[in-house]
């Protein structure tokens, strides 16, 4: 049994991006019918909501200041400098227009938006063992900070403004006609019913994926970027999709500075001999010290939390003034913390893969190379290029937010001005019929892996430091044969119902991603920003590069593209 | 596995924790207006269910030991 609806714009995933875009294209054109489908429950549903809440902003700089230190120290001019122009250029106004959307803002006694200023990096250790820090640094952002049930405030105020929302209807596939988009094909998580919803223009804005190693960022499965990938949308930058937060393996937790106060077994600091002239937040370089320091048998690490320089700055940005404007997230964080630290008995600290690949390739108007498909949020962050050679978030915390809200009031317009020029597509029964068959094939299957079970093996090729971040050409080789074996048990996975039909759909998009981050890694044959090669430790003499993913009749391709630096106002 | 209780005494029904889960661990049973927590090998400790549920009945009790992490796998 199938249920048909339409709309002018369709937006997938209902969390800050997906909000973003659908309430900008409504108020482009309010006679649109503009609809979003979420998952799960929009709202509730995603990753917005359950951070820490704060949210970049320029503060009193300039975008040309951001943008030039950006590139300079974080992006290492892998950026589409157009496009990290436009970013700067609406992260003020990105709080201001949260603000009248949620009332969530934190703001000052004079109703001004409360900010703080980033802490200064430390540089190197004084002869009496205290920390000295380049004061002389100025971050040229701040950071604002919201409430976190901001994101249901933004829900009810986008049904006040007409956006439709259906819910607890995840999509699978896309459709298209001719060459542009047509519409999706989702399944009602509850009862497996189908959905097909056509539409003159559709906006990706379903979230990364994360392998699900890191529990919050548990929903980031990826079914939008392997749905994308199976049409024919290019990839970018795939390989910087491997983010690591320093963790505590008896809460998963993160632990923000430890790399400053890092400590191998012997007692020995390690973590600061790899800290930078200017070092805005968590590098590479220390997580691949981690790495070595434990080839070499002198773990485990341990972090000395008082010794922790980070501490301080975290602290004022939660200071109780803040807690008391932000009363949901103050419940959220105490519980969270109250659990964590209960059951904490040691200071071992290890790199946990956070991931944040969403490569989807977007030009500045958010729109993908597949006409009528538009793409918001975490889904197409490294794929925008307007961040560069950086994981996110990228050694700018509160860039996710920014990113999801700028980007999402971007393709918002974008998929309304296409869908007003566009006509009615046809959503083709071929089409449907095949993407039924392949996402009901587990529940049809005579085979008897479970989804989980593969996840657990997947999840054992992406985590180490040494495959994802540390990298080597034998080491990927490796991994990628593993993932290549892995696939090959797809046809046995076996499903009784549809959560896990879907469990089964979301591990072949946890599949595609980790072959398109392999594939990426072998053809970036250099180390530069956030991307390390054992065996290629210099940046490549052929300049700055971008990998393209593309798919060539099913197969994952990549090849390389030159950043056109002379189009852009910044060189190097 | 996470131990996720609810309390039916104290539950009123509302739905909201199911609507509060991010990765579908809480079912809904319609009949009897109350929450089954179907996939509890799943959930990620996030709290939501617990803390958006104005009748506190509904507790998550975290068993990070058993969390599904390639523990093996670091390096
Ligand atoms: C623990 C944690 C702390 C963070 N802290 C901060 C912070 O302090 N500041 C900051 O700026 N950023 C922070 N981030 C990052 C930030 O949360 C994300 O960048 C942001 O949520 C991205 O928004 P999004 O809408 O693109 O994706 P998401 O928030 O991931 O939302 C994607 C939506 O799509 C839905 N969806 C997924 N698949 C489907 C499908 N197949 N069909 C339909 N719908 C689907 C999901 O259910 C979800 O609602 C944090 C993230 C985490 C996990
Ligand atoms: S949120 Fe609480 S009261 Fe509401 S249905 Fe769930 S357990 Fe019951
Ligand atoms: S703690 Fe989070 S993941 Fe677990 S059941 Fe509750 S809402 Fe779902």
């Amino acid at each position: 049994m199938s249920q048909y609806t339409t709309a002018d714009v369709l937006i997938v995933g209902g969390s800050i991006a997906g909000l973003a875009a659908a309430i900008t294209a409504k108020e482009h054109d309010p006679s649109l019918n503009v609809t979003v489908v979420e998952k799960y429950t929009s709202g509730y549903a995603g990753k917005a909501n359950r951070g820490a809440g704060v949210i970049l902003v320029l503060g009193e700089s300039t975008p040309e200041e951001f943008a030039q230190f950006y590139l300079r120290h974080i992006g290492m001019y892998l950026n589409n400098q157009r496009a990290l122009l436009q970013y700067a250029s609406m992260l003020n106004s990105n709080v201001e227009i949260l603000d009248k959307w949620s009332g969530r803002i934190v703001k000052d006694e004079n109703g001004k938006v409360r900010t703080s200023k980033w802490t200064s990096g430390p540089v190197a250790r004084n002869e009496d063992g205290t920390l000295r820090f380049a004061e002389t640094v100025e971050y040229p952002w701040e950071l604002a900070t919201v409430d976190l049930d901001y994101v249901l405030k933004i829900y009810g105020y986008a049904r006040r403004k007409g956006v439709k929302f259906i819910n607890r209807v995840g999509m699978v596939d896309l459709l298209t006609d001719d060459g542009r988009i047509a519409g999706i094909v989702g399944y009602d998580i509850d009862d497996g019913t189908q959905r097909v919803l056509t539409a003159k223009s559709v906006v990706l804005a379903c979230g990364n994926q994360d392998w699900r190693v890191s529990p919050m960022w548990s929903p980031a499965r990826g079914e939008g970027i392997s749905a994308a990938f199976r049409i024919g949308a290019r990839f970018v930058n795939c390989e910087f999709g491997s983010f690591y937060n320093w963790i505590s393996l008896e809460n998963f937790e993160s632990e923000m500075g430890a790399e400053y106060a890092l400590y191998n077994d012997k007692g020995e600091n390690i973590g600061l001999r790899t800290v930078k002239d200017v070092h805005s937040d968590i590098n590479a370089e220390s997580l691949a010290e981690w790495y070595k320091q434990t080839v070499a048998g002198n773990g485990p690490m341990h972090h000395r939390v008082r010794e922790n320089p980070l501490l301080p700055s975290l602290e004022s940005m939660m200071d109780a003034e803040v807690m008391r404007a932000r009363p949901f997230a103050t419940r959220f964080w105490n519980t969270l913390m109250f659990n964590a630290f209960s059951q904490k008995t040691n200071d071992e600290v290890v790199p946990g893969l956070v991931g944040e690949f969403g490569g989807l390739w977007v030009d500045e108007d958010m729109a993908t190379t597949v006409p009528g498909l538009f793409a918001a949020g975490d889904i197409c962050v490294q794929g925008s290029r307007a961040w560069g050679a950086v994981a996110q978030p990228g050694r700018h915390r509160g860039s996710g937010i920014a990113f999801g809200t700028y980007s999402g009031r971007v393709a918002g317009p974008s998929a309304a001005t296409y869908a007003a020029g566009a006509q009615v597509p046809i959503a083709h029964d071929e089409q449907i019929t095949a993407i039924d068959a392949r996402f009901n094939a587990p529940l049809n299957s005579d085979g008897s892996l479970k989804p989980l079970e593969l996840v657990a093996e997947i999840q054992k090729v992406m985590q180490p430091v040494g495959n994802s971040l540390y990298r080597h050409e034998q080491r990927l080789r490796s991994a990628l044969a593993r993932i290549e074996d892995l696939k090959a048990l797809l046809p046995q996975l076996w499903a009784t119902d549809p959560h896990h039909a879907f469990g089964a759909n979301e591990v072949a998009a946890m599949l595609l991603c980790s072959e398109m981050f392999f594939k990426a890694s072998l053809e970036r044959r250099e180390s530069l920003g956030w991307f390390l090669r054992e065996d290629c430790p210099e940046p490549s003499p052929d300049g700055p590069h971008w990998v393209i993913v593309e798919n060539e009749e099913g197969q994952v391709s990549v090849s390389k593209q030159r950043v056109p630096l002379e189009d852009y106002p910044y060189q190097p | 596995m996470n131990t996720i209780i609810v309390n039916n005494e104290l539950c009123n029904g509302c739905k909201i924790c199911f609507k509060a889960c991010f990765i579908d661990v809480i079912k809904w049973d319609a009949e009897a207006r109350r929450p089954i927590i179907a996939f509890p090998e799943e959930c990620v400790q996030c709290m939501f269910c617990e803390i958006n549920c104005t009748q506190r009945a509904l507790k998550v009790h975290p068993k990070y030991d058993s969390y599904m992490f390639p523990r093996e796998n670091l390096a």
